[in-house]
């Protein structure tokens, strides 16, 4: 068992469990984005991008135990 | 009174005349600034039923109590007036670095009332105030009569103008400021254009009164250390808005071919990232704002080589996938042609994108046009037909009036696929998918704008086929964003970074001294959202429901393909929406405040107006 390290950047944290915006995630294998995301019980579609370990990332990117995961907010327009 | 220069501006154009009148502490106190003190004084200053392009019109132009004060994103005016577009209440504001100037010159709102005989612009220098002559600028493009005034009277000086979009009247003219940043929507630049006023300069010295200096400094320093510290805070500003192109596309909701579809195949030859490794050349920031979301863009190509701010997302929207110009160079060219004829981009795209469709449904027909084509894809027709209608030439005069106009005037089906509510076209997100989004649309006080509800993240989390909630939803979103124009705040902050509203009561305490909560100063932004659905009640005949829907388009196609491919909302879905909305607001069935509502808000005295139409 470990811990993925989630971060949230933006608006879109509130719809993360108890509106958190950083948090570690106990997990017991690498995940993909896609599928922490709906482990949280969020769309993904309401994140605008992935970042692991400081790299963009696709949303079928892998993150292993131990990774920064960082999901951005689509921002509002002008 | 802390946090309010104490003055209100009148300028007479008929007579060249002006007063330096005290501010009522009733209007502070009551409707605190900006967008309220436009609201608040359209309703006592403006005669019912006024021409909005006659000389009873007036233009408001206020800052706001935290306008010019220490915190990140104080650099925003609010400009109003009854608006040409829907012939309602028509406000917009503008960043870049004028609402201090006009705090600073000693003035908490300016009333420009009557018409000058021939061409001037208001040149305010603390209390020196004069109109002087615009015959030599007269004519010149937005961004070139910018220059000239700063030439002539110095860097000091802030300065806003309109192109001759504004000086023909056009509908939908931009009011320009800071070389790229625009008060666009609602027309208030054709107001200016009516009046014979070409400019307004701004110079400013003095103090504002603040209750605690102490207080203000040290919370404004938490507050710009907090914004920095944000996580988001590195990511978001290299592309700034545009950075939302990809995703609007992946969730089915890019207007595509005047508003046809929600997905762009070629998006990715527009977006942020094209922007950013193609044609920007740095970042440009408002006053006091440390998320610098204007971005700064040199394109050279063969035949022109020019520099403009942007595009933004808006922009990239409608004169990108709307048009479906395709390349971000020829976008920003686009952009920069209607940002020195002194056009909205927004209202721009979406009217040159409606006479396309119209051109290839035979409506308009090339013999019309001088042998002409209008082709989606084509940036030289997307340029030829703007200053078509900047100089209200030919076909460009009728689609100077905007969408809904021209569509009756065309007939033939057009107001179809006339993508506009109350008068005002729809900005950059398709919304057949998003009934909180729709909805935000099309309850939107001043037309089909996004500012004041932007709710498309909600749909997609609580579901965009459910819509339980979503009228809640909307109707706090259209408390939230708008207070923002009251206080005259950028609002990016909050919703790029999720800084946290509960900055800004401290922030307002250490300014004015008043203690008040958030939700506080929410109940004041709903006495506003009442009373400008009150001034459009009292000045468009048959306003009310029949205002509030999408057109027809939203309500019987389905979008033909991409991820949202067969959705719409038919009819009974919008009236579902609208019959939550009215209840959740207070209002009748028809949209009208009841008169319970208008009273517990404080605006027993819109009553009179209003009970005759409640029938």
């Amino acid at each position: 068992m470990g811990v993925i390290r989630v971060t949230v950047r933006g608006h879109v944290a509130k719809y993360f469990p108890q509106e958190q915006d950083s948090f570690d995630f106990p997990a017991d294998r690498a995940l993909t984005a896609l599928e922490l995301l709906r482990a949280l019980n969020v769309d993904p579609l309401l994140i605008m991008g992935v970042s692991v370990n400081g790299a963009k990332q696709p949303k079928d990117a892998l993150i292993n135990l131990g990774d920064e995961v960082l999901f951005f907010s689509p921002p509002a327009g002008g | 009174m802390n946090g309010y220069a104490g003055n209100i501006l009148r300028v007479n154009l008929t007579d060249r005349t002006h007063q330096i009148l005290p501010l009522p502490a009733s209007l502070a106190r009551d409707f605190i600034g900006g967008r309220g003190f436009v609201a608040k004084l359209m309703w006592d200053e403006i005669p019912a039923g006024a021409d909005p392009l006659g000389p009873e019109n007036k233009i408001i132009v206020a800052p706001g109590p935290l306008t010019g004060a220490f915190l990140p994103g104080a650099g925003k005016l609010e400009w109003g007036a009854k608006s040409p577009a829907t012939g309602g209440y028509g406000d917009s504001n503008i960043g870049g670095h004028i609402a201090p100037e006009v705090k600073y010159a000693g003035f908490d709102a300016i009333i420009i009332e009557g018409q000058a005989s021939e061409p001037v612009y208001l040149y305010i220098n603390d209390f020196n105030i004069e109109l002087r002559s615009a015959a030599h600028l007269w004519g010149q493009g937005a961004l070139q009569c910018e220059a000239a005034l700063k030439t002539e009277l110095g860097e000091e000086f802030q300065i806003c103008t309109i192109g001759p979009a504004g000086e023909n009247k056009v509908l939908f003219a931009c009011i320009s400021h800071d070389f790229g940043r625009q008060a666009g929507r609602t027309g208030i630049a054709a107001v200016m254009g009516s009046k014979n006023l070409k400019a307004m300069a701004v110079h400013g010295t003095k103090s504002i009164p603040l209750a605690d200096p102490a207080a203000t400094l040290e919370v404004g320093k938490q507050m710009f250390a907090a914004c920095f510290s944000k996580p988001g805070f590195e990511e978001w500003t290299p592309q700034g808005t545009a950075g939302v192109t990809n995703w609007v596309n992946e969730v089915g909701a890019f207007p595509t071919r005047n508003f046809t579809s929600g997905f762009f195949p070629k998006y990715e030859n527009i977006n942020g990232e094209a922007l950013v490794t193609r044609i920007k050349v740095t970042d440009k920031a408002c006053y006091g704002c440390p998320i610098p979301c204007g971005k700064y863009s040199r394109v050279r190509k063969p035949n022109y080589d020019m520099h403009v701010e942007g595009p933004e997302y808006e922009t990239i929207a409608l004169i990108g996938g709307n048009t479906e110009i395709d390349n971000i160079e020829d976008v920003a060219y686009a952009n920069y042609i209607q940002d020195e004829l002194g056009l909205d981009s927004i209202s721009g795209g979406n009217v040159v994108g409606f006479a396309m469709e119209c051109f290839e449904k035979g409506i308009i027909k090339s013999e019309a046009i001088g042998g002409r084509t209008l082709r989606f894809g084509s940036v030289e027709d997307f340029v030829w037909l703007s200053e078509e209608i900047a100089y209200r030439r030919g076909i460009g005069n009728i689609l100077a009036d905007g969408v809904k106009k021209a569509s009756e005037f065309f007939g033939q089906g057009s107001e179809r696929f006339a993508i506009q509510v109350k008068g005002l076209e729809w900005s950059g997100y398709e919304a057949r998918f998003a009934p909180a989004m729709m909805l935000s649309y099309i309850t939107a006080d001043v037309g089909a704008h996004h500012n004041r509800s932007w709710a498309i993240t909600f749909d997609v989390a609580t579901g965009r086929d459910k819509l339980e909630g979503k009228a809640k939803r909307v109707t706090e979103l259209q408390h939230i964003r708008p207070l923002f124009d009251m206080l005259c705040l950028c609002r990016l902050q909050w919703v790029e970074l999720g800084f946290e509203l509960e900055w800004y009561p401290k922030i307002f305490q250490a300014v004015t001294g008043q203690n008040r909560t958030w939700d506080e100063l929410l109940s004041f932004s709903e006495r506003v959202w009442n009373l400008t659905r009150c001034f459009s009640l009292r000045e468009v005949p048959g306003f009310g429901r029949s205002a509030d829907y999408p057109p027809a388009r939203f309500m019987e196609e389905p979008i033909p393909d991409g991820p949202t491919a067969g959705k719409f909302l038919p009819r009974e879905v919008i009236d579902r929406l609208l019959d939550e909305y009215y209840e959740i607001r207070g209002w009748d069935a028809r949209g009208i405040p009841t008169a319970g509502k208008l009273s517990a808000l404080g605006l027993g005295f819109a009553e009179a107006t209003v009970a005759p139409l409640r029938g």
